[in-house]
């Protein structure tokens, strides 16, 4: 059963003056299933960010339709609209989002704090989450403290807290060296295998080689896809790699 | 590079920077103002001689001194935050390859050109806020409108003078600082976290020792007297301790909070009370600054509103609530060395020699004395111990008064009986008492009820009803009306006492009941308003002397020993001395309050751009965690509202611990009406924090644009 269906969607900006119109997603058309690990690939500009955004419904889209477990996202009010993304979503961002006045432990127990869950539920959820993301020892240091892998891995752990139906990562790899980048991978392939449906947004090819399937935008439309089947990373890396290539190297006709 | 590219540069700077240059400007124009005007009247002839305004000059410079220290801690803060927020700023300019000594001619360029503006601005509205505070000293004094306008240019060149030194300082300290500055760590240093803050415990701990010690002599204090150097010792242990405690104290109180998980892990108060923590890092002084100010504020209007509307309730008290128009007090000494030593002569007057003087002093000036009754008496401070009472010598006011000490007013029964609606017998050695302020405990618990004073015995009888007398000094201590058999008594009394201090001192006459051992005589005239307006000079008392004097000639007194002491108050006379002191408190009163608010608005403004620019991140991170835009409006509102009504809480609360001392101290200046100081110091309160919301709204303004 799909998770997410993203169908024929089209986002417009008006400048303000109505003038010029730019199309920053002219239809774009794609399902995720539930369990899924999808990198969403494509240049600056090509409207992966937009779309992002409309998936995390904070923008709403100029025609087509969002559906999340079958619920159309642009029916929620905007009223509830907070609390529902709260219940269903968990964000990874690039420049992690963590709150400076937090500890590592309050950053990831915010979600739940803000979804009203008793103060003496939270340590035995909190618990878990921080032992499999390896910052068990870190929960009462400051984010200042710690370093740009771990505040990563700090917000991945605040999204999962919530137990959310989606993962909606933006180049979570992006402000990250390459040990860093390997790890936090391996964390969204752990936390993957064990169910989570991760929907990430990135520029880099090493991170979209860990994914089941990788989405290719160009222009505001899903240019190609690629799925993962039997290849192994270094495999999936290739392709993908090929693919950057023929999409900027023009690569007209399909 | 030329000069008139910097110029333009820092033209264009400022204007850039409004939001940070229209407050820093407005602060300076405001303060060289209100310390030009301080200055112009502490010097303006024409005020020092109208009618009431001698008192003026001397209170305005003390002003003029409080302004002063004012304008420069406010200069330096408003100054260092600049200098803050435009760092990065200085540091991009010399990024792009500009030398330090062009961003510090850059820099002098733009203090310059705000120092010019604030000084002209500032003597200017000082100049016309000057015309408009004569009109007001004139209405308040009830003289006729002094007109025309008045500068001063020795007092325009020592405001210019003195600010250009503060700027010019405030400038070299920009200087030095843009001198240390490494570009560099500046650009680094704008992602990196702040620290957590820590609790200071020393520092906890002083601001609580200081604040209860503060609290509890505020709250102890008895004896008016010991009032006003236990006001001052609470005022600077307060101030310590609210210094003290907002920097430490709050820190502690939330991580308390925070500590509790029950209280913590809910919705509203996770974020209120993290974010807390680290706004009271950045803010603790300037919050305790505001609370002192408007604590300033409040007690400096809340007294001198009660004193200056209270002036004809205190003029009352002193002529027997309203009963008199004009007290005659005498006493009449000479002095004189013979071998070596000095011999005083008392020499009292008959009753009946007064009251001829009296009236034809009073005839002259064209009115009648309709009565002329005897208030003779005798006041001073005593001292009892084993049934004993002697006079008690002060040395200085910041001695600890011992127990036993109580200031009595003894005065004759046939006295007492005339003036008072209830009059009373007394036998032989009985005497009847009467606390003069309301909340005196019975005479009892300090005099015995047999007691022996100047020699006589005497047993306390009754109490009687209260009268409205004055003692020759101010309250020092409780204060008892002390009312004997007869004259005679009296006067047995005061010989008993004289020979007293005669023996202690062997006889040094230097040491004499002075003062004290004079007899009072109540007056009422037909026509006080009349008088009021005929003695405008206060020639009436000359004239009494002048009769007097010639009296004792006749009396065969040798003219150059001759100390024939005759002090005469009129309700006039006192009403026009107490609305020259307390009108021109009560005026400094409004002027400081205007320069305390007008600092009071520049810490908050300054506060709320700086958290506006640090809490847009924290906002945009809230919302994309999962909160919604009015959520999150809300709990940055919830944390506002605290930080801002926290001073004014403290404030407020200071204010009450203080109320029970300085009505005491406004007792030692006769103001004996506590409805009316409860009312002045209620109105102060809801004035002030309806200003203060005024301000709020005003700045938080500001603080939203920048967080949108």
């Amino acid at each position: 059963m799909s998770i997410l269906e993203v169908s024929n969607l089209q986002k417009v900006y008006t400048t303000r003056f109505g003038g010029n119109k730019v199309q920053a997603l002219s239809n774009v058309t794609f399902t995720v299933e539930k369990g899924e690990y999808v990198a969403i690939m494509g240049e600056s500009g090509s409207g992966k960010t937009t779309l992002l955004n409309i998936l995390a419904a904070l923008d709403r889209p100029t025609a087509g339709k969002v559906l999340l477990e079958g619920k159309e996202l642009s029916g929620i009010k905007e009223s509830e609209m907070a609390t529902f993304r709260r219940e269903n979503l968990g964000f990874v961002f690039q420049e992690f989002n963590l709150l400076d006045t937090f500890s590592i432990r309050d950053n990831i127990l915010l979600p739940l704090v803000l979804n009203g869950a008793k103060p003496s539920e939270l340590e035995g959820k909190l618990a878990p989450i921080a032992e499999r993301l390896g910052i068990s020892d870190l929960l009462a240091k400051f984010p200042y403290e710690v370093s740009g892998g771990q505040k990563q891995r700090t917000a991945v752990a605040r999204a999962l807290i919530t137990d959310p139906k989606l993962i909606l990562a933006d180049e979570p790899t992006g402000a990250l060296d390459s040990k860093s980048t390997d790890d936090l991978l391996r964390v969204f392939r752990d936390i993957n295998s064990q169910g989570q449906t991760i929907l990430m947004v990135t520029h880099s090819t090493k991170a979209a080689s860990h994914a089941s399937r990788v989405l290719f935008i160009r222009d505001g439309e899903v240019f190609h896809q690629i799925y993962r089947g039997d290849s192994t990373n270094e495999q999936l890396y290739q392709k993908i790699s090929d693919t950057l290539t023929l999409l900027t190297t023009g690569g007209e006709n399909r | 590079m030329k000069l008139g590219l910097f110029f333009r540069l820092a033209c264009s700077n400022i204007k850039k920077n409004h939001q940070l240059y229209v407050p820093h400007i407005l602060a300076g124009t405001g303060l060289v103002g209100v310390f030009y005007v301080m200055l112009t009247l502490a010097n303006d002839e024409r005020i020092e001689n109208i009618k009431g305004g001698y008192a003026i000059p001397a209170i305005m410079g003390i002003g003029c001194a409080v302004v002063a220290i004012l304008s420069v801690i406010l200069v330096f803060f408003t100054n260092s935050f600049l200098m803050k927020q435009r760092t990065r700023e200085y540091g991009m300019y010399n990024v792009l390859g500009m030398e330090k000594r062009h961003v510090g001619r850059i820099m002098f360029f733009e203090n310059l050109i705000s120092t010019a503006i604030s000084l002209v601005s500032g003597v200017l509205f000082g100049i016309l806020v000057y015309k408009l505070c004569c009109l007001f000293i004139c209405k308040m004094l009830h003289v006729e409108t002094i007109l025309g306008f008045y500068v001063d240019p020795m007092c325009i060149l020592k405001t210019v003078g003195g600010f250009i030194a503060m700027y010019f300082a405030a400038f070299l300290w920009n200087r030095f600082r843009l001198a240390r500055l490494r570009p560099v760590e500046l650009l680094a240093s704008a992602g990196a976290g702040e620290k957590e803050p820590k609790v200071k415990w020393i520092l906890l701990v002083i601001g609580l020792a200081t604040l209860g010690a503060g609290y509890y002599i505020a709250l102890t204090t008895e004896s008016p007297l010991k009032a006003i150097p236990d006001f001052f010792k609470a005022v600077v242990l307060v101030i310590i301790g609210t210094y003290a405690l907002f920097l430490a104290g709050s820190i502690a109180f939330l991580k308390l909070l925070r500590k509790n998980k029950g209280f913590y892990y809910r919705r509203k108060n996770m974020i209120a009370v993290s974010d807390l923590l680290y706004r009271m890092k950045q803010n603790a002084v300037g919050l305790a600054s505001i609370a002192i100010l408007a604590t300033g504020v409040i007690v400096m209007m809340s007294t001198t509103v009660c004193l200056y509307t209270g002036t004809e309730e205190t003029i009352k008290t002193y002529f027997l609530d309203g009963d008199a128009d004009i007290f005659v007090r005498t006493v009449c000494r000479y002095s004189e060395e013979k071998d070596g030593k000095w011999e005083s002569h008392h020499f009292q007057l008959s009753e009946e020699e007064v009251r001829k003087l009296t009236e034809k002093t009073v005839e002259k000036f064209g009115s009648k004395v309709v009565s002329f009754k005897p208030m003779r008496n005798f006041s001073d401070v005593f001292h009892f111990e084993n049934g004993k009472g002697s006079i008690y010598e002060m040395h200085s006011s910041f001695v600890t008064i011992p127990a036993g000490t109580v200031q009595l007013i003894i005065l004759p029964m046939e006295d007492y009986n005339g003036l008072s609606k209830q009059p009373v017998t007394l036998a032989d050695g009985e005497v009847g008492w009467f606390a003069l302020s309301g909340n005196s405990p019975a005479i009892t618990k300090t005099v015995p009820e047999q007691f022996t004073i100047g020699g006589q015995s005497f047993r306390i009888a009754k109490e009687v009803k209260k009268l409205s007398l004055t003692p020759s000094e101010a309250y020092t201590t409780d204060t008892y009306g002390l009312v004997v058999p007869s004259i005679e008594s009296l006067e047995a009394i005061i010989d008993g006492l004289d020979r007293e201090l005669q023996e202690k001192y062997n006889g040094d006459s230097r040491y004499y009941l002075y003062g004290s051992a004079h007899y009072t005589y109540s007056v009422q005239v037909a026509d006080a308003k009349k008088l009021a307006e005929v003695d405008t000079e206060m020639e009436m008392e000359s004239t009494f002397g002048m009769y007097l004097r010639d009296r004792m000639d006749e009396l065969g007194y040798n003219e150059d020993h001759t100390d024939g002491y005759a002090f005469w108050d009129s309700t006039w006379r006192m009403r026009n001395e107490l609305f020259a002191i307390y009108g021109s408190l009560f005026f400094l009163g409004i002027l400081l309050s205007m320069v305390f608010l007008f600092a009071t608005a520049l810490i908050i403004y300054y506060k709320q751009i700086s958290e506006g620019y640090d809490d847009r991140g924290r906002f945009q991170i809230l919302q994309k965690v999962g909160m919604t835009q009015s959520e999150t409006k809300g709990t940055i509102r919830r944390q506002i509202l605290i930080v801002f009504f926290l001073p004014l809480l403290t404030a407020v609360v200071h204010m009450l611990v203080a109320y029970p001392v300085i009505r005491k101290l406004l007792q030692l200046l006769m103001m004996p009406n506590d409805k009316l100081f409860l009312t002045c110091t209620g109105l102060t309160i809801v004035a002030f924090a309806l200003i203060y919301m005024v301000i709020y709204r005003l700045t938080a303004r500001t603080y939203y644009r920048i967080v949108r």
